[in-house]
């Protein structure tokens, strides 16, 4: 049956996709290494072939980042692959600081390795595809390619959580994140499904051509008479929304009778038909909630203490860190593309900013009474989630249209904001780690960790303080939360940004608790003498000394971000 | 569908009946026809005619309508189980005795218990072959894909380089599970 779609060959925008490509062809060679090295290489030990997978998977991301940054300096902000991909500067700077949170977990894992014998390949494999998934999630312009973008990096990071085969609790924090996080899936497609349903297509940005058009008459009539000649798979989800109309292409049959057979005749008519908003809400709250978890939000972050504390620390730091701010990276090219809707900020607000209130009141809360170290972390990761949400919260207020120049430095704030953590949560795990059981267990472990290790009790209490925020300047965090709280501010969000002070404040009790510890208290006597069994690797060392430095650096200079995006 | 045989049969000519029904459904009258005949009229109720009628019908209303018969539909499933299940717990004599518990007719009484464990490979048997059974889905609709559009330029090496990359890909993810040991059953 003619469908009226035409094959045709698509155009790959080879350099574009590059550093995906190179990503998952790397993992491909991480697995084919695994399985062939010993038999290339007779009688290779079973530590040199680590420290080759190593290599290659370091090497791999380095070679990719690269490409990532040459993207980000020249980007039009348009999208390609046929629609799927749009990588502005925001996705871009985005997936480069995935790659930092990936690079930083590579330099550390052999020390892993080593220590609880995980199997080498299948890490750095697992690590590689979830990379991939992660950088394509941050440039995803289209609802199904983030989809399946959020599953590859989910299936690899439940993988990852219950790596470590021997502990019972890595297996459990597995179940539990991969069983929730199966449920967020059908959420999340749910709502995609809707979103089709209303408005005819998944793609978050169209090619703009519309909008070219539209400079004659800067009018949503404009849009609708421009919009009644098309297809709906032809616009982005921000041209169908700013006119608010879709196309629906009808087919009519009609049979006739030529001589003595009965031909069907199709004929297919466009025309537009006023969007439904009820729907389009449904689908923007599915796949709000579908994200949440993924962000671990407050009403659905219940997987996140178990999950962090389960999993190897430096898988951890990688959920709560890479696939945060993949995550985040998505939610806000979803909510720039909804945001062309007239109705969408009063519609949306109330429930992004009753999401971002209760995850900072209820992060702060619960991290109060934790005694253990990843569940506070995990606790506080969700509180910052919040934060992150205020900016969010800000950026639908300030829309597009009415307000580019504030959309544009909300983003920027938001972005600084994105890599602040990852560097304080690299730190903070980073060292954790590095102290192994004595570190990733009570927080009543590290009393008198200055007298026994002053250089990690100095970066963790760094760490610590830069996760405060407000209340210590000279710290990244500090400048995350101020530039987030100010734009909240200056855009009349004055509720959230006192939660968020509010919620700030109440950090500082289990934050400087751990520093009270570390200075003040004198350790136990039965406590073992830590740093017996350790055998530090050099990029373990180097990579926890430059992410305490970026924390100081740009805690001074935090305008010198911008002159890295170009 | 009305099935090939089916119009064979009921077809004065054979070769105006070739192929597969959903090309052309040849009839050898049109709707609206003269006379009615009961054993030929009505085989297409069920064929491609009345779908397109229907279609042609709801294609220019709007969703709801079109959805309505579904919901009609929906309302006399449901009422139909529940005014039958109503109406036997109303109607219906019940005199319970032990006998009518055991199960007659419909095996024997269990002996032991009907928990039994599998061995853990048939777990990674059964995830190889979802995983292989997986593949020849993707390549089934790809080959469907290069049938029609073979003509289309450009479309051929484009085609054949995307299969040969899904191979290579499915082709590491087969060496790694032989080299693991996933294959062997000891």
């Amino acid at each position: 049956m003619d469908t009226g779609i035409a094959a045709y060959v698509p155009q790959v925008a080879w350099s574009q996709i590059a550093p995906f490509v190179i990503l998952t062809l790397g993992g491909l060679l991480i697995l084919a290494l695994d399985a062939l090295l010993d038999i290339v290489v007779k009688g290779i030990t079973a530590r040199r072939r680590d420290g080759v997978l190593t290599w290659v998977t370091a090497g791999t991301m380095v070679v990719s980042g690269m490409l990532f940054y040459g993207n980000t300096i020249g980007t039009s902000g348009r999208p390609f692959f046929e629609g799927a991909l749009r990588a502005d500067e925001f996705g871009n700077l985005g997936a480069l600081i995935v790659l930092f949170g990936a690079l930083v977990f590579v330099a550390m894992s052999p020390r892993l390795i080593r220590d609880r014998k995980l199997p080498a390949g299948e890490m750095y494999a697992l690590l590689l595809f979830a990379v991939g998934g992660m950088t394509l999630l941050t440039v995803a312009n289209e609802l199904v390619t983030a989809f399946v973008c959020i599953e590859i990096l989910s299936l690899a990071l439940y993988v990852l959580t219950g790596i470590d085969r021997r502990n019972p609790r890595s297996g459990e924090a597995a179940f539990k994140y991969f069983i929730l996080g199966a449920f967020a899936s059908a959420f999340l497609v749910l709502g995609i499904a809707f979103i089709y349903g209303a408005t005819g297509t998944t793609q978050l940005f169209g090619t703009g051509r519309l909008m070219q058009q539209m400079q004659v008459s800067e009018s949503r009539i404009g849009a609708r008479q421009l919009i009644s000649d098309k297809q709906s798979y032809d616009l982005g989800l921000d041209e169908i929304l700013f006119a608010g109309e879709r196309p629906i292409r009808t087919a009519t049959y009609e049979t006739e009778q030529e001589g003595r057979a009965i031909v069907t005749k199709t004929s297919v008519e466009t025309k537009t038909q006023p969007l439904n908003p009820i729907w389009l809400f449904l689908g923007f709250v599915l796949v709000l909630a579908g994200l949440c978890f993924k962000l671990s939000l407050a009403p659905f972050h219940m997987w996140a203490p178990d999950v962090y504390e389960g999993a190897p620390t430096i898988v951890t730091m990688l959920i709560a860190t890479a696939s945060k701010v993949a995550a985040f990276a998505f939610l806000i090219h979803f909510v720039e593309a909804l945001s062309f809707w007239e109705h969408f900020p009063s519609a949306s607000l109330f429930l992004l900013s009753s999401v971002a209130a209760v995850s900072i009141a209820w992060g702060n809360l619960g991290a109060l009474t934790q005694t253990r170290m990843k569940r506070m972390l995990a606790y506080s990761s969700i509180a910052h989630g919040g934060y992150i949400l205020v900016g969010v919260a800000t950026l639908v207020s300030a829309s597009v249209f009415s307000d580019p120049e504030s959309h544009e430095r909300i983003r920027n704030a938001i972005l600084f904001y994105l890599f602040g953590y990852t560097l304080m949560n690299v730190l903070a795990f980073g060292i954790a780690a590095y102290l192994g059981k004595e570190g990733e267990g009570e927080i009543a472990a590290y009393r008198g960790l200055s007298a026994r290790r002053p250089v990690l009790a100095g970066g963790m209490a760094l760490a610590m303080i830069s996760l405060l925020g407000l209340g210590i300047p000279g710290t990244i965090g500090f400048w995350g939360k101020y530039f987030v709280i100010k734009e909240a501010v200056s855009s009349g969000m004055t509720f959230l940004a006192g939660v968020a002070f509010i919620g700030s404040a109440l950090s500082a009790y289990y934050y400087l608790r751990v520093v009270v510890a570390m200075y003040m208290l004198p350790a136990e006597k039965d406590e073992p003498a830590a740093g017996a069994t350790m055998q530090p690797n050099t990029g373990y060392v180097f990579t926890l000394g430059l992410s305490g430095a970026l924390i100081f650096f740009f805690g001074i200079l935090p305008a010198l971000f911008w002159a890295l995006g170009g | 569908m009305s099935g090939f045989s089916a119009s064979a049969l009921s077809c004065g000519r054979l070769d105006r009946c070739k192929g597969f029904p959903i090309d052309g459904v040849t009839s050898p009258r049109p709707y609206g026809a003269h006379f009615v005949n009961p054993f030929t009229d009505f085989r297409d109720s069920f064929g491609l005619k009345p779908m397109i009628a229907l279609h042609a019908l709801t294609a220019s209303t709007s969703i709801s309508e079109a959805y309505l018969p579904v919901l009609v539909m929906l309302v006399v499933a449901v009422g139909f189980a529940v005014v039958n299940l109503i109406l036997s717990r109303v109607l219906g004599i019940r005199k319970p005795n032990d006998v009518k518990l055991e199960p007659y007719e419909c095996g024997v009484p269990t002996i032991g218990s009907a928990r039994t464990q599998v061995n853990v490979r048939f777990y990674l048997v059964a995830l190889l072959f979802l995983l292989f059974d997986m593949e020849v889905i993707y390549i089934i609709a790809w080959a469907l894909s290069v049938r029609q559009n073979a003509a289309v330029a450009g479309f051929m090496p484009f085609a054949m380089i995307l299969m040969a990359v899904y191979m290579a890909i499915l082709l590491v993810g087969l060496l790694y599970e032989w080299k693991k040991g996933a294959l062997s059953w000891t």
